[in-house]
């Protein structure tokens, strides 16, 4: 029977791969598709949570929207970064990245 | 109420996406294997008899966020490398595999101690409730994150501008 | 004979029954039939419209389009795929050999999916999703992706640059289409499509009581199925066939289909959400859906061979300058007007 405790571990295991995809990863875009699988954990757990446990209040699914559109804009705010960064140094490799005068 | 075979596949689907994704080589595959594990959890919403989620997640995430990512990979390419050995692991493999493993692991205990709940039937009118708190309760989240995808949107557009020299 | 197909499912229910199987088997069967009648239905449509554009093209050209093969070219469409089958199916050397393969054969799938959510006449819906007008977005969302896949796999600047130009028309004329549509969902009050066809036969339909939202959807449905003026992506003149130049043979021929399910599913929903549906005095209701969607059908080509092509700029300024703030003001002035008639009332 498949209860709230199947939800929450899928979403542990997608937010963990995306862990490890966002730390071991050199190229920049991978690490933003990293960080977009964690989203998609938490949005899961969001969900789950108000469908099992909150059944009378909207609050996850109002919350859970809202997760997703801010990550939508971290998304392309963080790409738009990434491009001007390739345009300046000519390769995407986040070991790169390592000047702090600009 | 809910299949476990229908959750079990779709479960099954966004492991098998995200594994692909960490594994793959060429960041462009890496990408599609995304779409799939975008998909799976799209699936993964409609066992929860959530279809309004379901769609939006389809709508937002393929539809929009993996179409930036493509275009960024597309631009951000080598002129003369091709796409094989775009997504190599760093040198921090074994480190991340650890806390990677090791969050997940407690996080599996923890979650393993609390009630099995099972799923009780939801409302008809979900949608027209999730309306009013979001324009009633949490208007004033919604308006933020409103501003915050302007502010986001100009940002990026300004950054990405190619220098006119001027 | 308006529950023609209705009385059929039964048939097949009943036929299940007494031969033994229980009840949810012979409805199983009984939708696993009709998901292959739709399938059947659909590519006997794309004949009939392939058909339909080379006849009118030739007609608004002043010429006679296809007049060989059969009586009044009835078979061209049958020797072309011959042709196409013939072809040697190759992959270019350079081709990225998986996506090349891939995206012929998912380029339709997404526009087939979404007739499991469209009704076809009254209660003759696959399966009535209470979100079935967003499915669509989201489906057309998911062909945008497979598009700008499609340019980018053989390797190709023209097939790049084509496959590029379509993702971005394509995500930029999401935004007036969905806009335009929000109209109707506020005086429906529901994104289920059988809701919204009973609501216009309650109160009159879409058409009359949102023009400005009906003007808005085709040009942007136009803009969103890559047809004519808006196929800039696969202009012949400057892309060399855009994002389909190095696909040959079947693998062209399923990506020719799919611009086609796309323009028939695209055809289809303007005819339930804007012109009633199933709604028609004498006609069962899915013969008049059919037609009220060929009435669009025959529109749009009559547009395709009318107008030039427009350019990439205009097209993207149109878009952000003038669609997007009509549909908006559409949508503004609709709340107002739904707010000011609950008030008065």
């Amino acid at each position: 029977m498949i209860g709230l405790t199947h939800y929450l571990l899928l979403a542990a295991l997608l937010f963990a791969i995306g862990l490890f995809n966002a730390l071991a990863k050199r190229n920049v875009i991978a690490v933003l598709m990293g960080v977009e699988l964690m989203l998609n954990a938490v949005n899961i757990n969001l969900l789950a949570f108000n469908r099992f446990v909150g059944i009378s209040g909207v609050d996850g699914y109002a919350f859970m929207l809202i997760v997703l559109v801010v990550a939508a804009t971290e998304v392309a705010v963080g790409l738009a970064l990434i491009i001007k960064h390739f345009r300046e140094s000519g390769n995407s490799d986040v070991t790169h990245i390592d000047w702090l005068k600009w | 109420m809910i299949s476990p075979v229908l959750f079990y596949l779709m479960a099954f689907v966004v492991i098998f996406g995200a594994l692909m994704m960490v594994v793959n080589k060429n960041i462009l595959y890496s990408a599609i294997s995304m779409v799939i594990c975008f998909l799976g959890v799209a699936g993964i919403f409609a066992t929860m008899q959530l279809s309004f989620f379901a769609v939006v997640q389809i709508m937002v995430y393929v539809g929009a966020i993996t179409i930036l990512i493509v275009f960024a990979i597309m631009l951000t390419r080598h002129p003369k490398g091709d796409l094989e050995t775009t997504n190599p692991f760093s040198k921090n493999v074994v480190g991340a595999g650890v806390v990677a493993v090791g969050l997940a692991f407690a996080m599996s205990v923890i979650i393993r101690g609390l009630n099995m709940l099972e799923p009780q039937p939801i409302a008809e009118d979900l949608m027209q409730q999730v309306g009013i708190a979001m324009f009633g309760t949490y208007v004033l989240p919604v308006e933020l994150v409103a501003v915050l995808l302007l502010v986001g949107m100009l940002g990026a557009i300004v950054i990405g501008k190619e220098d006119d020299g001027q | 004979m308006d529950n023609l197909f209705i009385n059929i499912g039964h048939w097949i229910v009943n036929l299940v029954m007494s031969l033994g199987g229980s009840e949810t088997l012979g409805i199983w069967i009984m939708r696993i039939c009709c998901a292959v009648g739709i399938l059947i239905f659909l590519l006997i449509n794309v004949i009939i419209l392939v058909y339909l554009e080379r006849k009118i093209s030739g007609f608004i050209q002043e010429r006679l389009g296809p007049n060989r093969c059969g009586p009044f070219g009835i078979f061209q469409l049958f020797m072309d795929i011959l042709k196409l089958v013939s072809k040697n199916t190759f992959v270019p050397g350079a081709a990225d050999y998986w996506i090349y393969c891939l995206v012929p054969i998912v380029v339709f799938i997404p526009t087939m999916m979404i007739f499991g959510i469209m009704p076809l006449g009254e209660g003759m819906t696959v399966y009535d999703s209470p979100v079935g007008l967003l499915y669509y977005f989201a489906v057309s969302a998911l062909t945008t992706l497979i598009l700008l896949m499609s340019g980018w796999a053989a390797n190709n600047k023209y097939n790049l640059m084509g496959g590029m130009r379509a993702a971005a028309q394509m995500i930029s004329y999401e935004i007036p289409l969905i806009f335009s549509i929000i109209g109707i969902v506020m005086m429906t009050g529901s994104l289920n499509l059988n809701d919204i066809v009973y609501n216009q036969v309650d109160h009159g339909w879409f058409i009359w009581r949102q023009p400005l939202a009906f003007i808005v959807f085709s040009i942007a449905a136009t803009a969103e199925i890559n047809r004519n003026p808006f196929d800039l992506p696969e202009g012949e003149q400057e892309l060399t066939a855009g994002y389909q130049t190095e696909y040959s043979g079947m693998r062209f021929a399923f990506m020719y289909l799919g611009e086609y399910v796309a323009l028939f599913a695209m055809c289809w929903l303007a005819a339930v959400l804007f012109l009633g549906g199933w709604d028609g005095p004498i006609l069962p209701g899915w013969l008049w859906l059919f037609i009220k969607s060929y009435v669009f059908v025959l529109l749009n080509m009559w547009v395709r061979w009318t107008f030039p092509r427009i350019r990439v700029d205009h097209m993207m300024k149109f878009n952000w300058k003038v669609l997007i703030p009509l549909a908006i003001a559409n949508m503004v002035v609709t709340g107002v007007v739904i707010k000011a008639v609950q008030f008065l009332a």
